[in-house]
């Protein structure tokens, strides 16, 4: 099917692609469909597109490239409800706010996009765990190391 | 919006298995218990609100995207 998106033009994509999130993104409960979008000679990104709204387009990180210390935990009671079965079926990936200057630029670790990349389920979680927050500059050392480990 | 009276120990069942009970009181701040199904998802307001307005600032930054990322 073709679908308009905020960046890339008008694309084709493959049904079998579509990511339901059945409960939207928070602020965006609306938004049901979406797909993971590579950029072209870009692998740090990606772009989560709403199919059917092509204004709503999240930029989006595998947060291990950027935060190397970054875990989770993930209650039982969820991977049921996505009907996540092995860690196989599992992708991460986290919402970035890109600012003016790049370098203050940063990722949202409290509530990352959980996908069950077998069935085609997506969520935004918001996790538990205290130490994290919705801006984590991508690009401040001290951040993915010391940051973390201090406040455990 | 319902609203209803509780003392300390006193509690209100939602559903018929969702329990909130109110276990203290102390400076006007109020501690709540809450006994609720495990895949019932319970957040603090502000947090959720956090990550709404997150959202809304991804999506509404004035920067244009793709010349940012491509010129890392």
């Amino acid at each position: 099917m073709e679908i308009q998106t905020k960046y890339l033009g008008e694309i084709e994509v493959a049904l079998e692609k579509v990511l339901m999130f059945s409960s939207g993104l928070m602020g965006f409960e609306e938004s049901k469909e979406f797909v993971l979008l590579d950029i072209p000679d870009n692998d740090n990104f990606k772009f989560l597109q709403d199919i059917k709204n092509s204004y709503i387009a999240f930029l989006v990180v595998n947060p291990w490239n950027f935060f190397c210390e970054y875990q989770m935990d993930i209650p039982d009671e969820e991977l049921i409800k996505m009907q996540i079965k092995s860690k196989e079926d599992i992708a991460i990936y986290n919402i970035v706010t890109i600012c003016d200057v790049f370098k203050n630029s940063t990722a949202n670790l409290l509530a990352p996009i959980i996908l069950n990349v077998k069935s085609n389920i997506g969520k935004q979680y918001i996790l538990q765990e205290e130490n994290y927050t919705t801006k984590h500059p991508l690009y401040t050392e001290e951040i993915t190391g010391e940051k973390n480990v201090s406040i455990k | 919006m319902l609203v209803l009276n509780r003392k300390t120990s006193e509690s209100i069942i939602i559903d018929e298995n969702i329990e909130i009970k109110i276990l203290d009181i102390v400076d006007g701040k109020i501690k709540i218990g809450i006994e609720a199904p495990k895949d019932i998802s319970i957040l603090r307001k502000e947090v959720y609100e956090n990550v709404k307005a997150e959202n809304i600032a991804s999506l509404e930054t004035k920067v244009n995207i793709m010349d940012v990322i491509n010129n890392i």
